[in-house]
């Protein structure tokens, strides 16, 4: 086979989370490609948690519904999960959980999961599993072996023994599957293996950020958690605030004090911060924000997934003010623009958003290797003479930044108006230049803009157009629709975008753009900006991601 | 080495009202900082917004004149990134203890070595005479025509209860006791805390300058190592005592941090560390299973 579509389904607390941290290295060392969410319900124990592995013998990251194997260890797990099975699909689970479905699933192979152990002890069944994927691809043990007893060392010997054996046990069970042996793939060597939120804070890392603030807010925490953990080797400040406000705040006088600073949160958190990054606009402080989105409004649904926040970004803090807004497709964008954020917002002093969410930054991906070395990361500031003003007024409405304690001048910021010094003014005349002066930039920064990254058929007569998280899916569903009409654009720049799109649009007879939320936020962005074209919506917005089959079944219609 | 002077080039006047207390504390301020020896370059003023918060721009220092309430965490991000400045935290009464009164807990409680100045008139002076959390139980302002009957908060008890590092109380019109007060809290290692009584000549007319000197003492023989006897005597009022209330040596927040730990450069003057970076790039490591 070329790839398997695996997903798991059990209740929180039932270790689906230590199954993918043990199980994803042992796949991607055996030589596959991966790619793996998650499904989770905002609870610490119980409900239904879904953890979906696709394992590939070449690069295969799209989101597919329909699951090959599903493994469920619980009876509402698999109530839950009945949308992602077919008549082919595998079922394997303890005799409870298949007895009770039995008679609806009656057509489909099926595996009993033996989880007691000869002396009848329960052993733990997140264990037991992994070794039975183990066991049905066909893997050597040993790896499993040697990851149980890295993973476990910490834990003690007695755990890594308990492991062991639960994996032996799961490992027998899975070597009688017959059929589902995937092809390994050439290139695994070349890529490693990591999660959106990894490779957000590790593009931080390489954009030169020492400092993190936050105030935890799902998913956007995995970014300060993996950071914290990592803190000492970076040599980088992570704290937790008391609220978004003060992570902000924290974040700007960070900045104004010369460190590179990363501020992590969700939209309930960033709706608290907007007021920071209204001072930073006004007082020309760079900011990098990272946003992972969830449903909302308000708290929403807080573990699932969603493309809502695009307005609240683009219109975010009062006043008018520049800005940048990225929102990575690959996990190596993520990486990359990461790193480039704190360069643009060095270089143009401004707030640069991050747009990520959670479908993003909680799955695993195998990308290409990153290069760590050879990163070319730009610092913009100067030193100051005893005549220093920091608001310089010039023509490219950038004012060299200096900071405290770096040569002899003073740096007087401001969000008040005010004149070159920094100091708070009513000038008519300098009320009208200083706006205009920051917003300035927007034309260099415009002239900067990346471009959208074109896919499928060069003679399109229908352009899809996609942006941010959606990429993967939306790139697999043009390939696997088997049209020939079909273009695809996906901006990974959402804010300022470039001018010259009409060509892209004037070749279409139809331009379609998919998004994860309900009102076509990016759509009606592009008709604003682009009103001689007519953009239509292809939409999702139930906190889920797109599935692969949802598109192609929408493309087929067309 | 520049001096703290109060003007730029092409200042404007001041916009405090003539007499206000305010004069005497910048005054104090830029005293204190040069007595000390200190370079402009190296001082920071981060205020949040009233009319006490507009300092920066009349004091010839770093500053940054931020938001109202946020002064505290915009300064912690300061003496972060550069713990080699002087770094005050300055605002009014208002400002600190009503929009910014969490981030005051817990600026407290994180004990960077920061300098808490709080202008305390007991009113809201650039909004124009509106109470402010410390205003006095019956004063009748415009926004509280019947009078305001909410308790009054004590910050001192508060810092002192939250185990703070440097609790002390001055009073703009004693400027030799206050700016004595002042440098001992700009010298403190840690967060220290100091609430000046400052009269509003504008909107204040209950707590005045006669007031004050009528409600307010010096404490003699106090002993500020004592928490308890702090406590007690940041519950007394009319009249309310002046001085160091408690003082408490503790680690401070960057000498917490790790980061620092191992390394004392600046936020300001570090580059990637790429040999950290290479480690983690291209290998999926372990987060810890707990
Ligand atoms: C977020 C926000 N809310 C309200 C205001 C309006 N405001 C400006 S100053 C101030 C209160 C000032 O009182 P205080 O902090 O006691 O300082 P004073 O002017 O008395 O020195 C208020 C409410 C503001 N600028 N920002
Ligand atoms: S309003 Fe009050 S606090 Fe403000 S300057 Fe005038 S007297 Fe001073």
């Amino acid at each position: 086979m070329m790839d398997i579509n695996l997903v798991i389904g059990g209740a929180a607390g039932q270790g689906l989370n230590t199954l993918e941290t043990l199980m994803l290295p042992v796949l991607k060392e055996a030589g596959f490609h991966l790619f793996a969410a998650k499904d989770i319900m905002s609870r610490i124990r119980g409900g239904v948690n879904l953890v979906t592995i696709r394992v590939a013998g070449q690069e295969k990251s799209g989101y597919r519904q329909k699951s090959d194997v599903f493994i469920a260890l619980s009876d509402e797990a698999f109530a839950w999960a009945e949308n992602r099975l077919t008549l082919a699909t595998i079922l394997i689970g303890p005799a409870t959980v298949l007895d009770k479905w039995r008679e609806k699933w009656h057509k489909n192979r099926r595996y009993v999961l033996e989880s007691k152990s000869p002396g009848a002890e329960p052993m733990p069944l997140n264990m037991v599993v992994s070794g039975l994927i183990a066991g049905f691809l066909r893997l050597d043990f040993s790896l499993l072996a040697e990851k149980n007893t890295l993973l476990f060392d910490a834990q003690g010997e007695a755990r890594v023994a308990a492991n062991q054996a639960a994996l032996q046990a799961g490992y027998a069970q899975g070597k009688i599957i017959d059929g589902l042996e995937v092809e390994r793939w050439s290139d695994a060597g070349e890529y490693s293996l990591m999660n959106g939120s990894q490779a957000v804070a590790l593009g931080a890392v390489a954009g030169g950020c020492n400092f993190l603030s936050f105030y935890p807010m799902s998913p956007a925490t995995g970014v300060a958690i993996y950071l914290a953990q990592r803190a000492g080797d970076f040599g980088l400040v992570v704290e937790q605030f008391e609220d978004e406000i003060a992570a902000a705040g924290a974040s700007i006088g960070a900045w104004y004090a010369g460190a590179r600073a990363l501020v992590t949160t969700s939209g309930g958190g960033f709706a608290l911060m907007e007021e920071s990054i209204s001072l930073a606009g006004m007082s020309e402080t760079p900011m990098v924000l990272h946003l992972a989105q969830r449903p909302g409004p308000a708290t929403g649904l807080p573990t699932r997934t969603m493309q809502g926040d695009l307005n609240l970004v683009l219109h975010a803090g009062h006043g008018e003010f520049p800005r940048v807004i990225f929102a990575p497709g690959t996990l190596a964008e993520a990486f990359y623009l990461t790193r480039k954020a704190f360069n643009l917002a060095d270089k143009y002093q401004l707030p640069v958003f991050i747009l990520t969410d959670q479908f993003f930054v909680d799955s695993y991906t195998c990308l290409p290797r990153l290069k760590a070395d050879g990163i070319e990361t730009t610092y913009h500031v100067v030193k100051t003479e005893s005549d220093y003003r920091r608001y310089e007024l010039t023509s490219s409405g950038v004012s060299p930044r200096g900071i405290p304690g770096h040569g002899n001048g003073v740096v007087i910021a401001n969000g008040n108006e005010h004149d070159e010094f920094g100091d708070t003014t009513e000038d008519e005349q300098l009320s009208q230049r200083m706006p205009e002066k920051r917003m300035k930039k927007m034309e260099a920064l415009a002239g900067e803009s990346l471009a959208p990254g074109f896919g499928g058929h060069e003679e399109y007569k229908i352009l899809l157009i996609c942006w941010g998280s959606t990429y993967s899916t939306v790139r697999e569903a043009v390939d696997v629709s088997g049209r020939d009409d079909l273009g695809l654009l996906h901006f990974s720049q959402l804010w300022p975008l470039p001018a010259d799109l009409d060509s892209y649009f004037q070749k279409a007879d139809r331009i379609i753009v998919v998004e994860e939320n309900m009102t076509g936020q990016f759509a009606a962005l592009l008709q604003q900006l682009f009103p001689g074209n007519r953009f239509e919506s292809m939409l999702k917005y139930n906190g889920r991601h797109f599935y692969v089959e949802d598109i192609v079944e929408k493309l087929e219609a067309l | 080495m520049n001096t703290f002077v109060s003007t730029r080039p092409g200042s404007k006047d001041i916009s405090w009202c003539p007499g206000c207390g305010n004069f005497a504390i910048r005054n104090m301020l830029m005293a204190v900082l040069a007595d000390l020896g200190l370079d402009p370059a190296n001082v920071a003023l981060i205020s949040g917004i009233g009319q006490a918060a507009k300092m920066p721009h009349y004091i010839q220092a770093n500053g940054f004149h931020t938001l109202h309430g946020r002064a505290i965490p915009i300064a912690t991000g300061v003496k972060i990134a550069n713990p080699a400045l002087t770094v005050i935290a300055e605002g009014g009464d208002g400002d600190m203890y009503a929009e910014g009164g969490n981030h005051f807990l817990h600026g407290l409680r994180r004990n960077a070595d920061i300098t808490l100045l709080v202008h305390n008139n007991q009113v809201y002076g650039l909004t124009k005479g509106q109470a402010s959390p410390t205003t006095m139980i019956g004063m009748k302002t415009p926004a509280q025509p019947e009078g305001v009957f909410e308790e009054p908060l004590n910050p001192l008890a508060l810092a002192i209860a939250s185990n703070a590092s440097f609790v002390a109380r001055g009073y703009s019109g004693q400027a030799d006791k206050t700016k004595a007060i002042l440098r001992q809290a700009i010298l403190h290692r840690g967060f220290s805390f100091i609430d000046i009584f400052q009269p509003c000549v504008s909107f204040n007319k209950v707590n005045t300058y006669d007031w004050y000197e009528e409600n307010t003492y010096w404490m003699k023989d106090h002993d500020p190592t004592q928490r308890g006897a702090a406590l007690q005597k940041a519950l007394e009022s009319f009249p309310f005592p002046l001085g160091i209330f408690y003082r408490y040596q503790k680690k401070t927040f960057e000498e917490n941090i790790v980061a620092y730990q191992n390394d004392q450069t600046p936020l300001s003057q570090r580059r990637v560390k790429i040999e950290a970076l290479s480690k983690y790039v291209n290998f999926l490591s372990y987060e810890k299973t707990a």
